[in-house]
């Protein structure tokens, strides 16, 4: 039994009281008026995260108007020492039910815009950009790609013989299909095993990967799947896609870590679901254009075979090959492609074209 | 004994008793719940840092209460999530198409300014949603704000907000911001004039053109912005690859404008703070609850700026250094540990490029000191800017004739489903 005084508000009238109250292990009582009001011990709250070091606000679970202060301290650590559940509120029934059923409704939404409707409008609306924005889109993104990997430096490799290379290169593909792109190759002076399409017919290929090539016909094997990904219009879909993720999973995880999260799952989500479609028709439009231009794809089957094992087949996230799914899948897929067997073909490079592409970063050309 | 008289029954001060290292605690904690929950925390942290102050907003020595809670904001959330994701998700497509679209002559700075303009302005068809949505989220914490048991409220009249909001906004862009204290006046005056504490109603009083005086410094900053503009435009046609080698005409005029426009923005971003401030503590004055009480602020219009100024930079340099040292700390600590070795030939096969596997315990670490910068930040700014500025504008307010609010009785409650969530999903939500 503790005595003290304590500050009561109705919770009808802002009119403060002052009341003597006693504390018990049954609970509280105060006198108001001529009457003892008691708040049994099951029902006391008191009010958290409070700005002060002494006192408290308690009020009653189920009926939440009234208010009554103690501003005591030794009261106020006699009722924290006795069993009580004041910190403990119910969440009423009919919250809970809220909860789930928003819940679900959250996750259906999120699902549909995601995986439906975000996919189905960028593939749609991508087809209604002009061309000429396209390109100009893509020569934009493409000199931000140069400055981030770049450090300043010139990237673009183009000495004389190695462009020639590439250009004979470029040409025996392309003269297979048709396209209202105009199609640009150029090579990036850097060690990365990769190679990418931006936006409206331009594709980079890196020194690395055509380093790493032990044919030229495997380099031609990947410029035939990045022409896929052009005449597919994949880098502007991908880009829609990619935005319209990233504005609602920033929405679903607010501003946590600087909006890191929600970038890098959009991201990791958009990529890996474009992968498992856009990949595989930027594949088989490869193989086409292979057996169109008399060229075998089992040559760039083998390509796929010597990166899974210098790289293990698991991969790095820069390294565009090694980074596409089943690289074993795909070699099969290249070799049941094939269309020229055993028999000879026309090597898309001579030996010593071969080399001039190789050396196409060297600064003389050779 | 005649002091106290004259001091308790004409006027009296609202004090804030919130104090520095308690709120720290607190905002460290849910900062650290918030992390390791990927940020579903959020609403909770949000609902416990706005208890604390509330309740250190003491008027008449009694406090303020917040009885919103985080499950409520958490439901909001789900509610805007349901309902916005799909307009969200397709608004945004339409905006990059309507981007892609238009993108023509980005090889000029101008061309790519103009762009960015459209795309930005596109963006403003959200706006109705905002007004829509600030309308409601000031509902609902003024629907779970309490003083003494007696609930505040607002009556539900969020499209109307949405009508004087746009119509006004108009107004002030056609004529270059010079109406915009019309603006921030008669959108004061719609919130306020629909507000309540218990059965009594708020009344904004005075006309627009009182906050006229305010604008000055506003008016100063746009100038010096519009004649850095018109040098730039003076500057000729300038390609990124005439920049990349150095030379193209202008240049000279270029920097100019260049120069001229940064101290404009900087003027710009102080003028509105000396703006919201000077206009809150006029409008402060001409505010009455009831018939007959009425409030008086001397709210200090630097004390806010320097919290901003270098209550941002204490933030800012003290989480970059905790920071630092919690993601060295913790990448050393990890990248000594024996588990690597372990590990170690597992992770070189599968990525050769981590040749040394104590390299993924560094950067784990590296990662998690990135990660407490946020939190460090977060934290401290609470403290060092939110804090300081609550306690400049509530501390500054004197409540007159307080004896009559005794006599205001209850209102009922609001039910109000999705709380925050629509103004939370837009990022319009409060500061705090």
């Amino acid at each position: 039994m503790f005595e003290t005084s304590g500050e009561y508000f109705d919770g009808e009238t802002a009119a403060s009281q002052q009341v003597p109250v006693s504390i018990s292990p049954n609970g509280i009582q105060f006198q108001l008026g001529a009457e003892w009001i008691n708040w049994p011990m099951a029902d006391l709250r008191c009010l958290q995260d409070q700005a002060r070091d002494s006192g408290m606000i308690l009020d009653l679970e189920d009926n939440s108007e009234a208010r009554l202060i103690i501003k005591d301290r030794a009261a106020t650590m006699y009722l924290w020492s006795l069993p009580n559940t004041l910190t403990k509120r119910k969440t009423s029934a009919k919250m809970k039910r809220r909860v789930l059923l928003w819940g679900a409704g959250a996750i259906v939404s999120v699902c549909l815009i995601m995986f439906v409707i975000v996919p189905a409008l960028s593939n749609t609306l991508a087809r209604y950009i002009p061309i000429e924005r396209e390109v100009a889109l893509g020569k934009y993104s493409l000199k931000q790609i140069e400055w981030m990997v770049g450090d300043d430096k010139d990237l673009v490799c183009d000495n004389a013989l190695g462009q020639a290379a590439l250009t004979k290169m470029t040409k025996r593909l392309t003269d297979n299909f048709e396209t209202e792109y105009p199609l640009d190759v150029r090579v990036f002076r850097h060690e990365m095993v990769n190679a990418f399409a931006v936006p409206g017919g331009q594709v980079v290929l890196f020194e690395g990967l055509i380093k790493a090539a032990k044919t030229p016909e495997e380099v031609a094997g990947v410029l035939a799947h990045e022409f896929g990904h052009v005449v597919h219009r994949d880098p502007t879909r991908l880009s829609m896609r990619s935005a319209g993720t990233a504005g609602l999973l920033g929405m679903v995880f607010g501003d946590f870590a600087g909006g890191f999260a929600a970038l890098a799952l959009a991201e990791a989500l958009v990529s890996a679901n474009y992968s498992q479609d856009a990949e595989a028709q930027a594949d088989v439009f490869s193989h086409e254009l292979f057996a169109r231009a008399q060229l075998p794809s089992r040559r760039f089957g083998n390509f796929f075979k010597q990166l899974r094992d210098e790289h293990g087949g698991g991969g790095r996230l820069m390294s565009h090959i090694s980074s596409h799914p089943d690289l074993e899948g795909r070699e099969n897929a290249a070799i049941a492609a094939d269309v020229i067997g055993d028999a000879g073909f026309e090597p898309i490079l001579t030996a010593a074209q071969w080399a001039d592409l190789q050396n196409i970063c060297t600064e003389t050309g050779q | 004994m005649n002091q106290d008289i004259i001091s308790s029954e004409e006027n009296v001060q609202v004090s804030y008793t919130g104090r520095k290292a308690p709120l720290l605690k607190l905002a460290l904690w849910t900062g650290f719940l918030t992390l390791i929950t990927v940020g579903f925390y959020r609403f909770w942290a949000r609902t416990r840092i706005r208890k604390y102050f509330w309740s250190a907003i003491t008027p008449d020595g009694t406090p303020m209460e917040y009885n919103g809670t985080g499950l409520e904001k958490f439901l909001g959330f789900l509610i805007a999530v349901a309902v916005l994701a799909v307009y969200l998700g397709i608004f945004q497509l339409a905006l990059l198409f309507f981007g892609y679209s238009l993108f023509t002559q980005a090889d000029t700075i101008q061309g790519m300014i103009v762009q960015n303009l459209l795309i930005y302005g596109a963006a403003f068809a959200t706006l109705p949603l905002v007004y829509y949505a600030q309308y409601r989220a000031r509902r609902y914490v003024l629907s779970r704000t309490r003083w003494r048991g007696i609930r505040f409220g607002a009556t539900p009249a969020a499209w109307g907000y949405v009508k004087l909001g746009l119509k006004n906004l108009f107004f002030t862009v056609i004529t270059l911001g010079i109406l915009l204290p019309r603006q921030t006046f008669n959108m004061e005056k719609y919130r306020v004039d629909r507000s309540y504490f218990g059965t009594a109603q708020f009344h904004q009083g005075g006309d627009w053109r009182m906050l006229r005086p305010a604008m000055k410094q506003l008016y100063i900053a746009m100038g010096l912005i519009v004649a850095s503009v018109v040098v730039f435009f003076t500057s000729g046609d300038m390609s990124f690859e005439g920049i990349e080698n150095g030379e193209f005409e202008g240049f000279g005029n270029f920097m100019v404008s260049m120069i001229i426009l940064q101290i404009g923005v900087t003027w710009f971003y102080v003028a509105l703070a000396i703006y919201g401030v000077a206009t809150w503590r006029i409008m402060a004055n001409e505010k009455t609850l009831g018939d007959d009480i009425s409030f008086m602020s001397n709210v200090d219009t630097s004390d806010v700026i320097m919290a901003y100024i270098f209550g941002g930079m204490l933030a800012f340099f003290v989480a970059l250094v905790g920071g630092l040292i919690i993601g060295f700390g913790a990448g050393f600590l990890t990248a000594m540990l024996p588990i690597f070795d372990v590990f170690g030939d597992t992770l070189t096969a599968m990525d050769p490029e981590l040749e040394d596997a104590g390299l993924v315990g560094l950067f784990g670490g590296l990662f998690f000191g990135y990660l407490s910068f946020f939190i460090l930040m977060g934290a401290i700014a609470t403290v060092s800017i939110t804090q300081v500025v609550i306690r400049s504008f509530a501390g500054s307010v004197t409540i007159h004739n307080p004896e009559a609010l005794s006599a205001i009785t209850q209102r009922a409650g609001d039910d109000f489903v999705e709380a925050e969530g629509f103004a939370d999903a837009l990022d319009v939500g409060a500061a705090f």
